[in-house]
């Protein structure tokens, strides 16, 4: 998601740039830039390249063991996004709506379509949903 | 989310955090960003929209990466592991600087005494290839004694080499002469080593070619000495002293012809990070004026909301740079006593303290002024926008009573006016009762001699009082100054836009980084 936005302005001039480009697609640097700056504005740690160090090596360990990344928004976050998304308690949300929590999630691919023939999508589904999507894109990275 | 904009509140800590660890340069992040999922802090304009969780994005301004840069030149297959390397060796600001410029425009001396200061390891030419524990040296000094030139592929091998080195990657290097030509430059920058700051030294030609004819060098330690500029004090270093090779009018002139066709082709590699330096001056000058530019950081594009405070005696011209700052960049213009008077105008429980005192002629008291200005500093558009702060604190105490309510400013400056032009700009003002039109009678005089019978002058005004104040600030000036760091010193003695063109620089140019001593 990072990555569509902020390339594209640019006029691929060389191959060598061509090359950064696709690096850069290819491990989601820059998708994992953003995680870890939210990360580091959210705890506001004394010392950020400690945190910063910290960070990288438990998602380095968490990338074998494919548990336990070290998630910003967990289940309960998303339970209570889901609450104020939906106020009058009807058991669930637009399919615009979902698709607009998934952009400000950073999880939606630009070319990744939405099923717009789902009228409802209930809470478990969204937290099914996003949960799968948040752990595909962390083993990625 | 509904898909709407509308903007939110993000806690202050969150930006003052930022700019002290200088989380934005690191991770280098945009003003801009795209919606619903960013954070817009943009100094000019001051909108602040986010989601609920701050996401930062990256930007594409490929000439100002520190981490990322490392990555897209090294292209690692282990990008995490990578960067988990970089944060250990955390040499993001170790001093990275080329030095070029003409035959004997001082190079090495600049040189040498950039390294002295700023604890860097300088690579020339000659120490590279001097080099007896590299093989790749070895072969360099065969072509080199042999007279010819070093092929730009063994040339570039050697740098790489030397710069793997780990005293080159913990304090930084200084490469003295070197690129040469293009070709050189292209090399070294598609090797992935890319300088923080180049700096070319100018003279005319004329110069130059007197001033090779008296150079001198002490072989034992390299430096480079002048029989008239620069001629060592100690007797020993003198009867040391050799005349080099190759410093006759003619060489110098081929040299010069050499260096001239092949820089104009260099300059334009390194667009944003150069600094030209005229070396027709002392050294002393010339080496001043490249620590300073060597030491300053370049503009970054990290969010920064400016806290500006303007210190300075009465009479400097405080209220009028922050109104035009305030003008100019959309920031609140805080001005202490503006703030208490409109308390007490405002009949409010907070003015209704204030007012005896201000019957009485007294100071306020700190702790009743610093309840006014936090609750205007904590409103939205000053945390927004930024502020400019003039009139407070005036003495030490109210300096740490700012401190510990949570308001440093980001920007300090001190406007030093000399005593007579204060009482020349103070003494001198009139204003005219019947319209209310305020005049100077030397920088604004009133246009006709009607308006000038009747002009009065404020009590305020008169000599003594002025002196008063002007004694009071001076008092208390030196405490103040110690107290904040990275102080910038403005000569208030100008013309209004000469000042505030100092101030505007001093407020877009990060603050320069301290040397690690």
């Amino acid at each position: 998601m990072a990555f569509e936005f902020l390339t594209r302005g640019l006029e691929l001039t060389s191959s060598r740039e061509r090359e950064a480009l696709l690096y850069l697609k290819k491990h989601r640097i820059l998708d994992l830039l953003v995680h870890l700056t939210s990360s580091i504005l959210f705890h506001r740690p004394d010392k950020p390249r400690e945190f910063l160090q910290d960070m990288l090596s438990r998602i380095k360990i968490a990338k074998i063991t494919s548990v336990d990344f070290p998630y910003l928004i967990d289940d309960s976050n998303l339970v209570s996004m889901f609450e104020i998304m939906d106020p009058t308690n009807q058991g669930f949300i637009t399919p615009v709506q979902y698709k607009e929590a998934l952009k400000n999630l950073g999880l939606l691919d630009s070319d990744e379509v939405i099923d717009e023939n789902l009228e409802v999508i209930t809470k478990d589904y969204f937290r099914k949903d996003v949960a799968r999507k948040t752990l595909k894109m962390w083993l990625s990275f | 989310m509904d898909a709407t904009t509308a903007p939110h509140r993000i806690p202050v800590e969150m930006p003052k955090y930022g700019e002290q660890h200088h989380i934005f340069e690191m991770m280098q992040v945009p003003r801009e960003a795209p919606p619903g999922l960013s954070l817009c802090l943009d100094p000019g304009v001051g909108n602040v929209a986010a989601p609920p969780w701050v996401a930062w994005q990256v930007q594409t301004d490929w000439s100002d990466w520190i981490m990322l840069q490392e990555l897209l030149i090294h292209q690692p297959k282990e990008p995490i592991q990578f960067m988990l390397e970089h944060l250990e060796r955390d040499n993001d600001m170790v001093p990275r600087i080329f030095i070029l410029g003409p035959p004997a425009s001082g190079k090495t001396t600049i040189a040498m005494w950039l390294c002295k200061h700023l604890n860097a390891s300088l690579i020339t030419l000659e120490n590279l290839i001097w080099n007896k524990l590299s093989g790749l040296a070895i072969k360099a000094l065969q072509i080199y004694e042999k007279e010819e030139a070093i092929p730009d592929f063994l040339l570039i091998k050697l740098l790489l080499e030397r710069m793997s080195k780990e005293e080159c990657v913990s304090k930084g290097w200084i490469l003295d002469g070197i690129p040469e030509t293009r070709e050189q430059a292209l090399m070294i920058q598609t090797s992935g080593i890319s300088p923080r700051h180049v700096v070319v030294l100018t003279a005319p030609d004329t110069v130059l070619i007197e001033r090779n004819l008296g150079k001198r060098v002490d072989p034992s330690n390299g430096e480079v000495y002048h029989t008239t500029f620069d001629w060592p004090s100690e007797p020993e270093v003198q009867n040391r002293l050799k005349i080099p090779l190759g410093i006759s009018e003619e060489e110098t002139v081929r040299r010069l012809m050499e260096y001239h066709r092949n820089i104009t082709r260099i300059l334009p590699s390194y667009p944003k990070i150069l600094k030209i330096i005229s070396s027709d001056q002392p050294c002393v000058d010339v080496f001043y004026q490249a620590l300073t530019y060597v030491q300053s950081q370049h503009r970054s594009n990290a969010p920064f909301t400016p806290k500006i405070l303007l210190c300075g005696p009465t009479g400097s011209g405080k209220s009028l740079q922050a109104a035009l700052l305030a003008q100019k960049y959309s920031l609140i213009n805080v001005c202490c006593g503006q703030l208490l008077k409109e308390c007490v105008a405002s009949n409010s429980n907070i003015g209704e303290l204030i007012r005896p005192y201000f019957q009485k002629k007294m100071r306020v008291p700190d702790q009743i002024i610093i309840k006014v200005l936090s609750s205007r500093l904590k409103k939205q558009d000053c945390i927004c926008y930024g502020w400019v702060l003039h009139g407070f604190p005036q003495d030490l105490d109210q300096a740490n009573l700012l401190n510990s309510s949570g308001f440093m400013p980001n920007r300090v400056f001190f406007l030093n006016v000399p005593y007579d032009s204060v009482i020349e700009r103070l003494t001198l003002r009139r204003t005219d009762p019947t319209t209310g039109e305020r005049y100077h009678l030397m920088y604004k005089p009133p246009p006709t001699m009607e308006i000038q019978e009747r002009l009065k002058q404020h009590p305020g005004d008169t000599e003594e009082k002025v002196k008063i104040k002007i004694d009071f600030f001076y008092r208390n000036s030196s405490l103040l100054e110690d107290f904040f760091d990275n102080v910038i010193y403005v000569n208030g003695d100008q013309d209004p836009y000469t000042v505030f063109e100092y101030i505007e620089s001093g407020i877009i140019m990060p603050l320069p980084t301290k040397v690690a001593q």
